[in-house]
């Protein structure tokens, strides 16, 4: 059936009709080919004007729409609510920008602005003739999610979803749930036991039923997309069946000590682990490697349940989920790497975390405030910030919640010791927002002297037993030096790896940031999402707000309820290359069982990078396909420009075309001879498309995208820079001058030097002459 | 007693007479002091990290005549512990060229005479 197409153009009460000759261009319109209606209406935004195009859709007079009026970077939504109340199909609307980019611009040239505002509608009849409607896709996913880490990002995140209705399986490394969150004394701000929280989340994730637990596993392998992953777990043995009671038994009979740290002596812990205060799950754990195995067997004899069972095995599963939240945490730097600090060499220098372990009632000193190698009593107690931290040989970064950790140490040395001397030397406090209260408390209630310097070294005094900490302090100037039993380095966050997800971007800390600032959770592997500390340096506030970010995320992805319309594959012309699933920047396009691309619905953002690499111009977003480009092209009238050269520009819909709207609002003018087309990402404009422009006698085309780095979509200007630049040696062939092309940029206030770049590049063409291929 | 002017006020102006690299250090340096700290040579109070300092405050008048220019005996344990990875110790150094040209130096004038003629 033939399209039915209705022109409709706006006078914007007079901003458009005064400078255009709205009359004569609708009475022009209406005699092309496929123009049912064409009309003329003061206001096209107004419910009058709204009705004249719904009624005339609604009637069957035109089931293809045609807006000529302001820029279709606004009334985006009142244009698509009129679509969807009649029933249009949203890839049968067309919106042609006569106001920014025509009468706003161009109100010095009348007469040019009249036959550029003729091609535009040209164009967008001659696009919207051959175009197909296509619907959102949705396809059916099973819900389910893997959450790789079982600490409090990942407990939040699962339960979360959980209780969303999703199905998630959550893995954890070490043989029980709860992460270093499990291991603090307290936690700031309310200084409460983290156990009852993590008690309180358990409760609630074990009441959805919906999480099944694997601990001692890891990932090994992830393939696959968005909606489709399948992931490769190993479940290391545990030595001991579910039947295990957690009476602690074992526990007394293993002769094997282990200490929680290099620089702590042993506590309780031995060979076989029980869950301490976070019972989850309740069994215990042999520790392989400190376990001296089946030749002792102490803990087999002793066990009452007969749980221990050292001949278990690893096991190896496969799972199929939708998407991934990476919660995999932290650790803290090798305090033994900062050599003048003496850790692990000097006796009492310990970590925020070793001091942590320390200040609990079940730790190696029980609780008290004691020298953990000679049991000596602590009377000082120096803090030293910014261990390995802000520091270019070491963690060049700061890890942001180390000041705040100290200062609620200071807290725990206090309630034990009320007459100790407590020192921090610091470089800078950083307690954003009330945390400033601990800082406050640190100094006004506890006394804590603060040093402003970051020490040279800490040193042992061998006479006296006691370390010496020098630094300048840079407030007085003078050099002080002090003298205590026990050291503390606050050192900083580096994030746990996770070799299957190795390949995810980085930033320059190490830290899976994601795009910041837009879309901070996601990684551009679509489908893949990082919570808690894994992401950067956070504190336990911050992770559980990260991981309930994750959740919301990831459930509106897996919620199927696709809006994007993902590309159209023409398989009869493919060739099956794989450019497109290899330049895809979100790994949304694969190839299916017959080795043809296909793109993932759920992971596709419709930038249309893979329709501007394809060679064969099989593979386009609606609008885009090559009947429609090659009606928009045909339409246009190189010789209508009036001796001025006719020019083509793709501009990108995120920088490029608002920087010119912006333009044209501020009255900048600029010619009216050049003649603009929108599309996602500068990176989906294909070369042919320009090649066809040349040759039917345009004479230049300008390919306008974000500036390099600030793609929206990562690579697009990248790649468009590349595609022209192979373009040109084709048009030397064609004896086409390759300047005839050219890449710009802009960001999105960049109005004035955009029209700035494009009338050098008008100068440049009106040098070169006109298109040899003109008529 | 009160004093006629009780602020001392930051002028750079004097800044302009510093290299560019000795500059940039001193612009770069966060001031943790641990060079202050790690200095052997530091006298009666001028250190590595005070020298950085009072730069930044446009103070050169102060550090060419200072005796800490001339004590500095490159052992280079402060560009070594710098988290910054800054040069201290070569600025340091480049500071004397600027101070043995000082009217009020406390490089000794017959030195000076040996080495300028």
């Amino acid at each position: 059936m033939p399209p039915k197409i209705g022109v409709y153009l706006c006078h914007c009460y007079g901003v458009i009709g005064k400078i255009l000759d709205l009359e004569k261009l609708s009475h022009q319109a209406g005699k092309w080919r496929g123009v049912a209606v064409s009309v003329h209406c003061p206001a096209l935004c107004s419910d009058d004007g709204l009705e004249v195009i719904a009624e005339d859709v609604r009637q069957g007079r035109v089931d293809r729409v045609v807006v000529g009026a302001c820029s279709p970077a606004v009334h985006r939504d009142t244009f698509l609510r009129l679509a969807r109340q009649v029933g249009l199909n949203e890839h049968f609307l067309e919106r042609c920008n006569l106001r920014e980019q025509c009468t706003r611009a161009h109100r010095d040239q009348p007469a040019l602005a009249m036959a550029k505002a003729r091609n535009l509608l040209k164009m967008a009849v001659g696009r919207l003739s051959p175009a197909e409607s296509f619907e959102p896709v949705s396809s059916s996913t099973s819900r389910s999610v893997l959450v790789v880490g079982g600490g409090i990002a990942g407990l939040t995140a699962a339960e979360n979803l959980a209780r969303a209705g999703v199905n998630v399986t959550l893995v954890e490394k070490s043989p029980f749930l709860g992460g270093k969150v499990a291991r603090l004394h307290r936690y700031y701000p309310r200084f409460c036991s983290p156990r009852c929280g993590l008690e309180v989340l358990m409760a609630r994730l074990l009441a959805t039923g919906r999480v099944t637990v694997h601990t001692l596993t890891e990932v090994t392998g992830v393939r696959g997309t968005a909606g489709n992953f399948t992931v490769e777990l190993l479940k290391q043995p545990r030595y001991v069946k579910d039947t295990c009671t957690g009476c602690g038994a074992c526990l007394e009979v293993c002769p094997v000590e282990v200490a929680p740290s290099a620089v702590l002596p042993p506590g309780r812990q031995r060979a076989i682990e029980g869950p301490g205060l976070f019972p989850y799950p309740l069994n215990y754990a042999v520790n392989r490697v400190f376990c001296r195995g089946k030749s002792c067997s102490r803990c087999v004899e002793v066990c009452p349940a007969g749980a221990i069972d050292l001949d278990q095995e690893e096991d190896r599963l496969r799972i199929g989920v939708d998407a991934i939240i990476l919660a995999a945490g932290w650790e803290p730097y090798d305090a033994g790497r900062i050599n003048n600090y003496g850790y692990g060499r000097l006796p009492g220098v310990i970590t925020n975390m070793d001091l942590e372990v320390l200040a609990r009632p079940d730790g190696p000193t029980g609780g008290q405030l004691i020298r953990p190698h000679d049991k000596k009593p602590v009377r000082r107690v120096a803090f030293i910030q910014c261990a390995g931290s802000r520091d270019k040989q070491h963690l060049a970064y700061c890890s942001g919640v180390c000041c705040a950790a100290t200062l609620k140490q200071i807290d725990y040395v206090r309630a034990v010791a009320p007459e100790a001397g407590i020192f921090v030397f610091y470089m800078d406090i950083r307690t954003p927002g009330n945390l400033e209260e601990l800082y406050r408390r640190a100094r006004e209630e506890h006394g804590a002297v603060f040093i402003r310097g970051n020490p040279y070294a800490v040193e042992w005094d061998p006479v006296a037993e006691e370390l010496v900490v020098t630094a300048d302090d840079t407030l007085s100037g003078s050099r002080v030096a002090v003298r205590a039993e026990l050291v503390v380095l606050a050192t900083g966050m580096v994030p746990c790896a996770v070799p299957a997800f190795e390949r995810l971007e980085k930033d320059t800390t190490g830290f899976i940031t994601g795009h910041l600032p837009c879309s901070p959770i996601e990684v551009r592997r679509a489908g893949i999402y990082v919570a808690g500390c894994a992401q950067e340096p956070m504190d336990v506030s911050t992770s559980v707000k990260s991981a309930l970010a994750a959740a919301a995320e990831c459930l509106a992805t897996i919620q199927n309820q696709s809006v994007a319309v993902p590309p159209v594959v023409e398989r009869h012309k493919c060739d099956r290359c794989g450019r497109c699933v290899e330049e895809c920047p979100y790994g949304a396009c694969s190839f299916d069982t017959d080795g043809y691309p296909a793109v993932n619905p759920l992971a596709c953002r419709g930038c249309g990078i893979c329709q501007g690499g394809c060679p064969l111009r099989c593979i386009y977003l609606p609008g885009f396909s090559s009947r429609e480009m090659a009606g928009l092209i045909e339409a246009v009238d190189p010789g209508s420009m009036d001796e001025q050269p006719c020019v083509l520009a793709f501009l990108c819909a995120n920088d490029a075309y608002p920087a010119l709207d912006l333009a044209g609002t501020r009255g900048t003018s600029y010619g009216a001879n050049i003649l603009t087309v929108r599309v996602p990402c500068v990176g989906a404009v294909n070369a042919g498309w320009i090649n066809d422009a040349l040759l039917s006698g345009i004479d230049g085309v300008l390919v306008v995208g974000c500036r390099t780095t600030e793609c929206h979509y990562g690579r697009g200007t990248s790649l468009a820079e590349s595609r022209v630049n192979n373009l040109r040696e084709t048009l030397q062939r064609m004896l086409v001058e390759p300047e005839r092309v050219q890449v710009l940029t802009a960001g999105i206030e960049d109005g004035q030097s955009l029209v700035a770049a494009i009338k050098r590049f008008v100068k440049q063409l009106q040098e070169l002459g006109p298109n040899p291929f003109k008529e | 007693m009160h004093e006629d002017r009780p602020f001392r006020e930051i002028t750079l102006q004097d800044l302009e007479r510093l290299d560019p690299v000795t500059l940039r250090t001193a612009r770069s340096c966060a001031n943790c002091g641990r060079c202050g700290g790690a200095c052997l040579a530091r006298i009666r109070d001028l250190s590595p990290a005070r020298v950085l300092r009072l730069l930044q405050l446009g103070r050169l008048d102060e550090v060419l005549t200072s005796r800490f220019l001339w004590s500095c005996i490159g052992c280079r344990r402060c560009s070594r512990c710098c988290p910054q990875e800054l040069d201290v110790a070569a600025a340091v150094v480049r500071l004397r060229r600027l101070a043995a040209r000082h009217p009020r130096a406390t490089f000794p004038k017959h030195l000076l005479r040996l080495l300028c003629g």
